[in-house]
């Protein structure tokens, strides 16, 4: 497979006055797991909706495993599975019809031993009506659905927003073994846990505009990390390096942060400082996203009225 | 855990085929029809067996009830050429048992078929989409105008389903053939016709209650423009401006013929394509019809009763208006009555022993009015069973997870029950008045005679609201049975009048018991009996609502 299972260019759709996307960029490379983070309505699953083929963007590239989302769709969708955020199902019909007819639907002959290995490792019964379900249940129909045949892309959106701790760490555990076969996957969440422990490139969208992307350790390289450290002597030398910020001093402890660049020479200085307990911690998914989004949520917290998501960044 | 899964897939090209599966934007739809039959598997046959069933009951009070062929033909001379009759029913062309007995069902049976075929298209379209269900769909392999084409195809499996039926039932009665191919025609012809219709209303319309309102409103504006052709010679091009219309023409115990059967297949096809291309270009979920924004604040929205008014509310003034201009049209051609009457003296004759041209239009006043509470009493129904659905959803429990109490949330829900029931009739008996008026009808009885009429359907209709909320106390997912009151109060409608059942039997729906106004007299006993079982019903429903639990809390 030496096609890109996604590839997106300056995507732009609008719904009315309402600007979804706003020149959107997309990667998903053969065989990884492409995370995409957002906040709600920054637009991830119309991103995803695009790419399935149900929405018409208004302008930009849109390629889908080598094909066009609109004009091959049916070819495109027979070599990809989707969850979708909200699943919606037929009340009528047993879990298992379901599974079944999601399958069938894809063109997938059913292998029944497998499907009902994945059922029972989702904790599912398959002759129970779908109108009894939760949330969670559907969706883990869904996902049973997804993940019960092999394909070459998974189109994931936010696919554990109702599922159990437990549950979730089935889907990442099943999820890592199509990983290893090759399959890509394109996952959107705002669970930052289950990014870093899945992805190996992360897209933070914001305002239908992606503000960042690459992989975990290209993002963490723009970040800095966390420092502790309880130093004996005086930290003044530290404070004046180019890389360090934010130097806090309370008694003995030392805290601050380094650009990931000043590493080597802020290490060197701490020797000579004589450092105890010395902790330093690389910037957390979260501390990143949290940096993209920093200025609205300074807004909210200086501010009582709602703040404007769709404003201009920095 | 890798064991767990099957190994590593063969990544061909021909693998990825899956053995040539098709993959135009067709692709899929087979088998979304066998799944959209499926899921009708029940409703499907049995709304053709109760379509089916009004057949051969009518044919079997014909054959019971105007035994001879003398028999018939008086039938024919009287209430056959009489003008509310053809406003209602068309022309009848032939005094074979099977000749009146399709026209005795006729045209309003054709209209209702082309309603239920409407509605099922937009069920299996625009709801699936709605629902976000057609999401899951489109993500498979299905190109995207399966999901349509296959609504398309189960609705004319629908229609057919009630047209081959009923091509049997009346080939089966003596003068049966070859009449009776063409009264299949008609009933296909326009299932087809209302299946194009509501596979394009689907498209514009975003919300699937709208799509159903103005797919089934524009049939039964078919229907009613058709007997404005009947009874006013001058207009009789109304004739074809809509497939009901054209059913007529097919005449199939007149002088039968193809080609409006072949327009209705035609216009069909035709809205079919037109929605095809609609759906190819629009986003999944839109729609030409966009829900506008609404209010920011609940001003005034703080109770249990303010939330049923604004959620199901807007279904009163849409089913009001829609059954309303049916009413208006019959009001513009009443007075029309009175001047054909003269030009037969053998009807005049026959009417005058009856009370005259009024005693005609009070015959065809009451008739109308009849159906309008037959409407309320449908409306009742299907407001019950979407607060059932609201349930399913876990919106009563949301609702009552606040201080609101089960009883309060009844009370709410039988208080907008009875603003519909009420509105409704009285609304239909106002255009109809209205309509009446503009065509130079006499004041006062213009007005009072259809007002009165309305008045006593409401009583009944409560009932009809009174058993949908009892069911909905007890056992919601049975409200769908209260439909038997009011179909078998359509069936008697027909049965009674031509053939004297059992009373009983025609007792068991509550519309048969009251008198038909304007013409017979009212006795308020039987009203004052119904409201109280009405309320006896309402009050055993809330008592079960306060002690069953919820489908989904
Ligand atoms: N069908 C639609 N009609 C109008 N606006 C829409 C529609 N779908 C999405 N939007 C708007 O587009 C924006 C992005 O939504 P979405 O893609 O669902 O965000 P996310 O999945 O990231 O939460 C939101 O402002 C949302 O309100
Ligand atoms: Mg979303």
């Amino acid at each position: 497979m030496t096609e890109q299972p996604v590839e997106i260019r300056d995507l732009r759709k609008r719904f009315g006055t309402v600007r979804a996307l706003d020149g959107l960029d997309l990667v998903v490379e053969p065989g990884q797991v492409a995370g995409f983070l957002g906040p709600n309505g920054a637009g991830k699953s119309t991103t995803i909706r695009v790419l399935l083929g149900m929405l018409k963007p208004d302008s930009g590239t849109v390629r889908l495993l080598g094909g066009d989302p609109r004009r091959d769709a049916v070819a495109l969708h027979q070599r990809l599975s989707y969850v979708p955020g909200e699943v919606a199902l037929w009340p009528q019909l047993t879990g298992g019809e379901t599974v079944d007819l999601l399958l069938g639907l894809r063109g997938v002959r059913t292998d029944p031993a497998r499907r009902d290995r994945m059922m029972r490792r989702f904790e599912l019964n398959p002759t129970t009506r779908v109108a009894s379900y939760s949330k969670g249940n559907r969706q883990k129909i869904a996902l049973v659905a997804a993940l019960a045949a092999d394909v070459d892309l998974l189109v994931l959106d936010e696919p554990t927003s109702g599922l159990d701790p437990l549950m979730a760490a089935v889907f990442e555990e099943t999820v890592r073994e199509h990983v290893a076969r090759g399959t890509a996957v394109l996952l959107s969440s705002h669970v930052m846990a289950e990014v870093e422990a899945l992805c190996d490139t992360v897209t933070i969208i914001r305002a239908g505009k992606a503000v960042q992307s690459g992989s975990l350790e290209q993002l963490r390289r723009l970040t800095r990390s966390a420092v502790t450290v309880h130093l004996t002597g005086d930290p003044a030398p530290l404070a004046a390096l180019p890389g360090v910020h934010d130097l806090v001093r309370d008694g003995e402890t030392v805290r601050f942060t380094v650009d990931d660049d000043a590493t080597g020479e802020v290490t060197a200085a701490l020797s000579t400082l004589g450092p105890r307990a010395l902790t330093m911690a690389p910037p957390s998914l979260e501390e990143m996203f949290l940096r993209e989004y920093g200025d609205e949520l300074a807004a909210l917290e200086s501010d009582d009225e709602p703040a404007t998501r769709r404003g201009s960044r920095r | 855990m890798s064991a767990t899964l099957a190994p590593a897939v063969d990544r061909s090209p021909a693998a990825r085929r899956r053995g040539g599966a098709r993959t135009t934007v067709t692709a899929g739809t087979w088998r979304l029809v066998r799944m959209a039959l499926h899921r009708d598997r029940t409703a499907l046959p049995a709304t053709a067996a109760v379509i089916v069933a009004m057949v051969a009951i009518t044919a079997a009070s014909i054959t019971k009830g105007y035994p001879t062929a003398a028999s018939r033909q008086e039938l024919a001379a009287t209430l056959g050429a009489s003008p509310a009759f053809l406003a209602l029913l068309g022309p009848l062309q032939a005094t074979g048992v099977a000749a009146v007995s399709s026209w005795r069902v006729g045209l309003f049976m054709i209209a209702a078929v082309g309603v239920v075929v409407a509605m099922s298209v937009v069920r299996h379209t625009r709801k699936e989409e709605e629902a976000g269900r057609t999401e899951l769909v489109r993500a498979g392999a299905t190109g995207a105008l399966a999901p349509l084409l296959a609504a398309g195809k189960v609705g004319v499996i629908t229609a057919a389903a009630s047209a081959v039926p009923i091509m049997l039932v009346t080939a089966r009665l003596a003068d049966g053939r070859p009449g009776a191919w063409w009264v299949g025609a008609q009933y296909f012809g326009v299932g087809v016709a209302a299946a194009g219709l509501a596979m394009l209303v689907a498209q514009l319309a975003t919300t699937s209650r709208t799509a159903t309102a103005m797919a089934a409103a524009t049939v039964m504006v078919g229907y009613a423009l058709r007997g404005v052709a009947d009874v006013r010679q001058d207009l009789g091009w109304l004739h074809w401006v809509s497939p009901i219309g054209w059913a007529q023409k097919v005449d199939p115990f007149g002088t039968p013929s193809l080609w409006p059967f072949v327009l209705c297949l035609a216009l069909g096809v035709a809205l079919a394509v037109v929605a095809g291309v609609v759906a190819l270009h629009r986003d999944l979920g839109a729609g030409l019809i966009q829900p506008r924004p609404g209010p920011a604040r609940a001003a005034g929205l703080r109770s249990p009763w303010a939330l049923q008014v604004r959620v199901h509310g807007s279904t009163v003034p849409t089913w009001a208006v829609a059954a309303g201009s049916y009413g208006l049209i019959v009001g513009l051609i009443l007075p029309s009555i009175a001047s054909l009457l003269t030009s037969s003296p053998r009807l005049e004759k026959a009417l005058t022993a009856l009370g005259g041209a009024s005693g005609l239009e009070n015959v065809m006043t009451a008739t109308v009015v009849g159906f309008a509470g037959m409407a309320a009493g449908a409306w009742a129904i299907t407001v019950t069973m979407a607060l059932v659905h609201d349930e399913s959803l876990g919106r009563l429990g949301l609702v009552l997870s606040t201080p609101v109490s089960r009883g309060r949330f009844a009370g709410a829900a039988a208080g907008l029950l009875v603003i519909g029931v009420v509105a409704i009739p009285v609304v239909f008996a106002l255009m109809l008045a209205g309509g009446h008026l503009m065509a130079g009808g006499p004041m006062p009885t213009s007005l009072t005679d259809p007002l009165g009429g309305a008045l006593v359907q409401i009583p009944p209709s409560l009932v009809v609201a009174g058993l949908a909320l009892a069911l909905y106390g007890w056992a919601p997912r049975a409200v769908v049975a209260a439909w038997v009151l009011v179909v078998w109060g359509f069936i008697m409608d027909i049965a009674a009048v031509l053939l004297g059942l059992p009373s009983w039997v025609a007792k068991i729906s509550p519309y048969a018991l009251v008198p038909r106004v304007p013409g017979e007299t009212v006795s308020a006993g039987t009203l004052v009996a119904l409201v109280a079982v009405a309320v006896a019903l309402a009050v055993v429903g809330a008592l079960g609502l306060r002690r069953r639990d919820l489908i989904n809390g």
